[in-house]
C-alpha cells in the first residue's frame, strides 16, 4: 500500500474532524476553514472515490433531508483501513521531520 | 435556506444523469443542489449558475473518466452475452444477420443508381439557367414534340434577345471514321458545335484555351478518352487528327464527360467546319440541330420562353412559311430535365424512364424494409428467451436504465455487423449490378456521404426497433413473475408478427408475378413473327459519299462472286437501322394528309432478299428502268394512315415527300422495322441509287466466322480507305430487347432476394414456433399423435399466412403489370396461368422452409422435450 497523496490525508482527517456529519458540503467547507483553499466539487469527489475504492472510507446514503428538498445526504464515514492509512502518513510524516534543523525564514527576519 | 429550494438547472443536470450511476447521481447533485440553491439566494441566481457551470465543467472530466471505468466492467460482460448468444444460436444468428445484410446491400446498389438517375445534369455550373429549345410541331392533321430546332434559331436570339447570353448548337455526326496515322476508329458521340458550347456546359479543358478552342474551321476538342486512345501520353494540342478524310486542328483536350449527362460526347469539332450545311445555316426548318442557352441571370425563363414561343413567324420569309408543311413553335426544357423527365422524339440518348427510376426505387425500399422487418421480428422472437437473464440480472441488481442499454446496444451491434456485411456483398456483386444497371460504378461511389449518412440513420432505426421490444418491455417485467411462468408469453408480439409475415409475403408474391408476366412478354417479343427475315444476314456499311454508291451493282456482283454468299441487297438502311422519318404528303390533295412516313431507299433485290411479302401490286423489277427513282411501295399501315380503305385503292396514287415522288405501284403487308414495342409506322420506300450506303448479304450458313472473313478480304480490296464493321441484322435485332431483357433480369433478382429474404424470415419464425410448443409436441406424441398429424398440424398455420398474402397480392400485382404493360404496342394478356403458378411456387416455396423445421420437431423423441417437467 503507498502513502496516501497529500489531497487525500486533509480530506480523510477532515472527514474524521467531522465525524457523524461528513458529507460533500460540509467536507469542502471544513476544507476551505481550515486551509484557506477553495476547492472544487471535482477536486473532493475524485480523491473521495479513490479512497472509497481503496476501502479507506464507505459512503452511506442517510435520511432524506428537507433541507435538500426531500434529497438524501450521502455520509463518509473512515473505516479502520482508513484510520490505519492515517496513522502511517502521520508516522512517516513525523520521521521525515525528524533531524531536520528548525526551520527559520531566511533574512534573519 | 428554508425558502423552497431552487432545482438545479435542467441541462446540468441531464449531463450528470448521463455520466453518473443512479446512487453517484442522488449524491453529487444533492450536494451541489445545496450550495446551488444556498448561493442563489446570497449571491444572486444568474452568479450561482455561474458557479454551478464552473463546478460541474470541472467536474465533468473526472465523471467521464469514472464512469467509463467503472462501466467497461459491465460493457464487457455485456458484449461478451452478446457473443454467446450469437454463437449459442448459430442459424439463428446468421439468418437475422445475413438477412438484413441482403436487404441493405440491394438497397445500397439500388441507391446507387437512383441517385445517379435523378442526379443527371446537376453538375452544370448555374444550371437552372440553361434550357434546350425544343420544337412543338404541327400540322392539320399531326403534331408532337422534337427535341432539337433548325440552325438559324440559336444565333438569331442570341444576336436579338438581351436575356440569352449564350447560345449553342449541336450537331451529331454519325459514325466519322476518325484517323491518326494507322489508328482508326468509327467513333460514336462527334458533335459540330459552337464555342459558346463550352461555356454554357461544364466541360472542364486538361490541355488548351477553352476560349476560341471552336470558334476556327477545322478544329476539335478530344476527350482525355480520345487523347489517350489516339495519341497515348503525349499532349495532342496542336496536332491534327483526321475525321472523314478531312484534317482538323486539335485545341483542346477536355476530361472525359461524367456518366451522368446526357450529353455524352468524345470529339467535339467546330460547327464552322459543316462546309456542306452552312447554306442551309439561315435555315428556320431544317430542325436538327439540337440547341442550348445559357439565359442572363435573373431572367424570368417561363416569361421569355413565351416570347419566344412563335418566334419563327416574325423571322422567316413568306416564302418559305409557304414551302413549309408543319408549324412550328418553341419551348424550354431544363436541362435537369432531359434525362428523366423530356421523353420527346429526337433525343441525343435514349433518356430514362422516371417510372422504372422510381419503381426500382420502391422496390429497393420494400426489400429493405421486408429485411428490416425480418431482422426487428427475429430478434424480438429470440430476445422473449432471454427473460431469464432478464430476472437473473434484476436480482442481483440491474437498472433497468441499464437493462434496456444492454438490449438497444445488442441490437445496435447486431445491425451494424449486418452493415459491415452488406458492404462487402454490395463490394462483390457490383459488377454483376453495373451489368443489369448499365451503369459504371465503382467501389468508392458506395463510400459517399450520402450513403454513410443513409447507413448510420439506418443502423440506429433498425437497431432501436428490433431491440425495443426486450428494452422496454422485457425490462419491465418483475423478476418473481419471470421465474415463476418461465417465460414471458408473446402473444401480443405475435400477432403483429404474423401480420409482418403476411406483408412480406405479399411484397415477394406480387415481385414474382412481376417477374413472369416481364419474362411472357419479353418471350412473345422475341418470338413475334417480324414479317421479314431476319437470319443470316451480313450488313455493312460504307460513309456516304463514297464512290460505292454510284457502283452499288459492281458492289452486289463483286460479293455474290462469293460462293458463300446467297445474295445481296443495297439500300439506305434495313430493318432495325437507319430509317427515318420523312413529310410526305398526297400530291394534288390539300395539306390535311401530309403525314411522317418513314422512308427507306431499296434496290430491286431488297423485297425478295428479307422476304417481304407483298399484298397488292408488285415489287421492284431489274429489268424495269423506270423503277429507278420513280415509284413507290408503301405498307399497309401507310395506306389506313392515309385514308385509303383497301390496298387497291391505294395503287397508282402520287405521293411526295423527301426523296420519295412517284406513284404507288406496291403495297407491302406490314412488318416490324424498328424496336417491336413500337406500333407499326407507315413505310414508304424508293429504289433511290443516290442514298444507297449500306449492303446486306445473305449467307448460306448462319454467322460463319469464315464467310466473314472472305468478306472482309472483298470489302478491302472495293473499299481499301474504309474500315471494316459488320453487324447481323438478327443482332440488331436483339439489342431492342436489351432494355427489356434488363428489366427482366432486374425483376427475377429482386423476386429471388424478396423470396429469400421472406423465407429466411419463415424459418427464422418456424423455428421459434416449433421450439415455444416443444413440450406440447412432446405431450401430443405421447398421447398417441402421428408425425404427420403434427407436421400438418405446425405447418397449417404459416401456410395461412402465405395463402393469405397471395390473395392480397394478385391484385395488386395485376393492376401494376398491366400499367407496364400499356408501354408496348403489341403486348400479352395476363393469362390466369401466371397468377396460378406464382401462388404454387410460394405456397411450395414456403412449405419446404416450414417443413423443414416442423418435421424435426415432428421427428424428435418426446423425452427430450418432457424430461425436466
Amino acid at each position: 500500500m503507498g502513502l496516501l497523496t497529500r489531497t487525500e490525508e486533509i480530506i480523510l482527517v477532515t472527514i474524521l474532524k467531522l465525524g457523524a456529519n461528513a458529507y460533500g458540503v460540509s467536507i469542502r467547507e471544513q476544507i476551505h476553514a481550515d486551509t484557506g483553499e477553495s476547492w472544487s466539487f471535482a477536486s473532493i469527489y475524485q480523491p473521495l472515490d479513490k479512497l472509497a475504492r481503496k476501502q479507506y472510507v464507505i459512503k452511506t446514503k442517510g435520511e432524506p433531508t428537507a433541507e435538500r428538498g426531500g434529497k438524501s445526504k450521502f455520509f463518509y464515514r473512515v473505516t479502520p483501513e482508513g484510520k490505519g492509512a492515517l496513522l502511517r502518513a502521520q508516522e512517516t510524516a513525523r520521521r521525515l521531520w525528524a533531524g531536520v534543523p528548525r526551520i527559520l525564514p531566511e533574512n534573519g527576519k | 435556506m428554508s425558502r423552497c429550494n431552487p432545482k438545479l438547472p435542467r441541462l446540468s443536470r441531464l449531463l450528470l444523469r448521463i455520466f453518473l450511476r443512479e446512487d453517484e447521481y442522488a449524491e453529487k447533485s444533492g450536494d451541489l443542489e445545496e450550495v446551488y440553491s444556498y448561493l442563489a439566494l446570497e449571491i444572486g441566481p444568474f452568479r450561482a449558475k455561474a458557479w454551478l457551470w464552473f463546478q460541474v465543467l470541472k467536474a465533468a472530466p473526472v465523471f467521464v473518466l469514472n464512469s467509463i471505468c467503472w462501466r467497461w466492467l459491465m460493457f464487457n460482460n455485456y458484449i461478451k452475452i452478446t457473443l454467446r448468444n450469437i454463437t449459442k444460436y448459430k442459424g439463428y444468428s446468421f439468418i437475422n444477420i445475413f438477412g438484413l445484410a441482403t436487404g441493405i446491400a440491394s438497397c445500397l446498389l439500388i441507391f446507387l443508381f437512383v441517385t445517379e438517375e435523378i442526379s443527371y445534369d446537376n453538375y452544370h455550373k448555374d444550371k437552372e439557367r440553361i434550357f434546350r429549345i425544343s420544337t412543338h410541331y404541327e400540322t392539320k392533321s399531326f403534331s408532337g414534340d422534337w427535341a432539337a430546332i433548325g440552325p438559324a434559331v440559336g444565333p438569331f436570339i442570341k444576336k436579338d434577345f438581351p436575356q440569352v447570353e449564350y447560345a449553342a448548337r449541336i450537331f451529331r455526326i454519325s459514325e466519322p471514321l476518325v484517323k491518326k496515322d494507322d489508328r482508326m476508329f468509327y467513333e460514336e458521340r462527334v458533335f459540330y458545335t459552337d464555342q459558346d458550347l463550352l461555356n454554357i456546359f461544364s466541360i472542364n479543358f486538361i490541355h488548351g484555351n477553352p476560349a476560341g478552342a471552336l470558334t476556327r474551321p477545322n478544329t476539335v476538342v478530344l476527350s482525355q478518352r480520345m487523347a489517350r486512345k489516339y495519341f497515348g501520353q503525349e499532349i495532342p494540342i496542336g496536332n491534327t487528327i483526321t475525321i472523314n478524310g478531312e484534317a482538323f486542328e486539335i485545341t483542346g483536350v477536355a476530361e472525359n464527360h461524367p456518366s451522368n449527362t446526357h450529353f455524352k460526347y468524345e470529339l467535339l469539332v467546330s460547327l464552322e467546319s459543316f462546309e456542306e450545311a452552312k447554306r442551309f445555316f439561315p435555315n428556320w426548318g431544317w430542325t436538327t440541330f439540337r440547341t442550348y442557352v445559357k439565359l442572363a441571370p435573373q431572367v424570368d425563363s417561363k416569361r421569355f420562353e413565351n416570347l419566344i414561343r412563335d418566334l419563327e413567324k416574325n423571322y422567316e420569309t413568306q416564302e418559305e412559311m409557304e414551302k413549309r408543311i408543319s408549324k412550328n413553335s418553341y419551348f424550354f426544357q431544363p436541362i435537369t430535365d432531359i434525362h428523366l423527365h423530356s421523353n420527346i422524339r429526337g433525343e441525343i440518348e435514349t433518356p430514362g424512364n422516371p417510372l422504372y427510376v422510381s419503381g426500382t426505387g420502391v422496390i429497393g425500399l420494400l426489400i429493405l424494409l421486408i429485411a428490416c422487418i425480418n431482422f426487428m421480428n427475429l430478434s424480438t422472437a429470440r430476445f422473449a428467451n432471454r427473460a431469464k437473464e432478464v430476472g437473473l440480472r434484476k436480482v442481483v441488481g440491474a437498472q433497468r436504465r441499464q437493462l434496456i442499454c444492454q438490449f438497444l446496444g445488442e441490437a445496435f451491434l447486431m445491425s451494424l455487423i449486418a452493415f459491415f456485411i452488406a458492404f462487402s456483398i454490395a463490394t462483390t456483386v457490383l459488377p454483376l449490378f453495373n451489368d443489369i444497371s448499365g451503369k459504371e460504378f465503382v467501389f468508392n461511389d458506395l463510400l459517399n456521404l450520402k450513403i454513410l449518412f443513409v447507413s448510420v440513420v439506418l443502423i440506429v432505426i433498425v437497431g432501436f426497433f428490433s431491440g425495443s421490444y426486450p428494452a422496454f418491455c422485457l425490462s419491465m417485467f418483475k423478476p418473481g413473475t419471470i421465474f415463476q411462468s418461465g417465460r414471458t408469453s408473446g402473444s401480443g408480439s405475435s400477432l403483429l408478427r404474423k401480420i409482418l409475415v403476411v406483408g412480406q409475403f405479399t411484397i415477394s408474391v406480387a415481385l414474382l408475378i412481376g417477374t413472369f408476366v416481364v419474362y411472357t412478354q419479353l418471350n412473345f417479343m422475341k418470338n413475334k413473327d417480324l414479317g421479314f427475315d431476319k437470319e443470316q444476314k451480313l450488313f455493312l456499311s460504307w460513309s456516304r459519299n463514297s464512290s460505292l454508291s454510284e457502283n452499288y451493282k459492281n458492289v452486289k456482283a463483286e460479293f455474290l462472286q462469293l460462293s458463300s454468299i446467297k445474295g445481296a441487297t443495297v439500300s439506305s438502311a434495313i430493318p432495325g437501322y437507319g430509317i427515318y422519318g420523312w413529310q410526305v404528303g398526297i400530291v394534288g390533295e390539300a395539306d390535311q394528309k401530309i403525314q411522317f412516313f418513314n422512308v427507306c431507299l431499296i434496290d430491286d433485290d431488297f423485297i425478295p432478299e428479307f422476304k417481304i411479302e407483298m399484298a397488292a401490286g408488285r415489287a421492284f423489277i431489274k429489268e424495269l428502268s423506270t423503277d429507278i427513282e420513280g415509284p413507290l411501295i408503301i405498307n399497309e399501315t401507310a395506306v389506313k394512315s392515309l385514308g385509303w380503305h383497301s390496298s387497291e385503292e391505294a395503287l397508282g396514287k402520287h405521293l411526295r415527300g423527301g426523296p420519295a415522288d412517284g406513284l404507288v405501284i406496291g403495297i407491302m403487308k406490314d412488318f416490324h422495322f424498328s424496336d417491336v414495342q413500337e406500333k407499326i409506322g407507315p413505310l414508304v420506300m424508293v429504289y433511290s441509287p443516290e442514298y444507297f450506303d449500306s449492303v446486306t448479304l445473305t449467307m448460306d450458313v448462319a454467322n460463319s466466322e469464315k464467310t466473314v472473313s472472305l468478306v472482309k478480304e472483298k470489302w478491302q480490296e472495293l473499299n481499301p480507305d474504309g474500315l471494316f464493321t459488320y453487324r447481323f441484322v438478327d443482332s440488331i435485332f436483339d439489342t431492342f430487347y436489351r432494355s427489356n431483357e434488363r428489366t427482366g433480369k432486374l425483376f427475377s433478382i429482386f423476386t429471388f432476394l424478396g423470396i429469400f429474404i421472406s423465407c429466411l424470415g419463415l424459418f427464422g419464425l418456424t423455428s421459434y414456433t416449433t421450439e415455444r410448443r416443444k413440450k406440447e409436441i412432446g405431450i401430443r406424441k405421447t398421447l398417441g399423435a402421428s408425425v404427420t398429424g403434427i407436421a400438418v398440424l405446425l405447418s397449417n398455420e404459416f401456410i395461412k399466412w402465405v395463402a393469405l398474402a397471395i390473395i392480397v397480392a394478385t391484385p395488386l400485382a395485376y393492376f401494376v403489370m398491366d400499367k407496364w404493360l400499356q408501354n408496348f404496342a403489341y403486348r400479352i394478356n395476363i393469362s390466369v396461368w401466371i397468377f396460378i403458378f406464382s401462388a404454387v411456387i410460394a405456397i411450395l416455396i414456403s412449405l419446404i422452409t416450414v417443413c423443414f423445421q416442423t418435421i424435426k420437431a415432428a421427428l424428435a423423441n418426446p423425452v427430450d422435450s418432457l424430461r425436466y417437467e
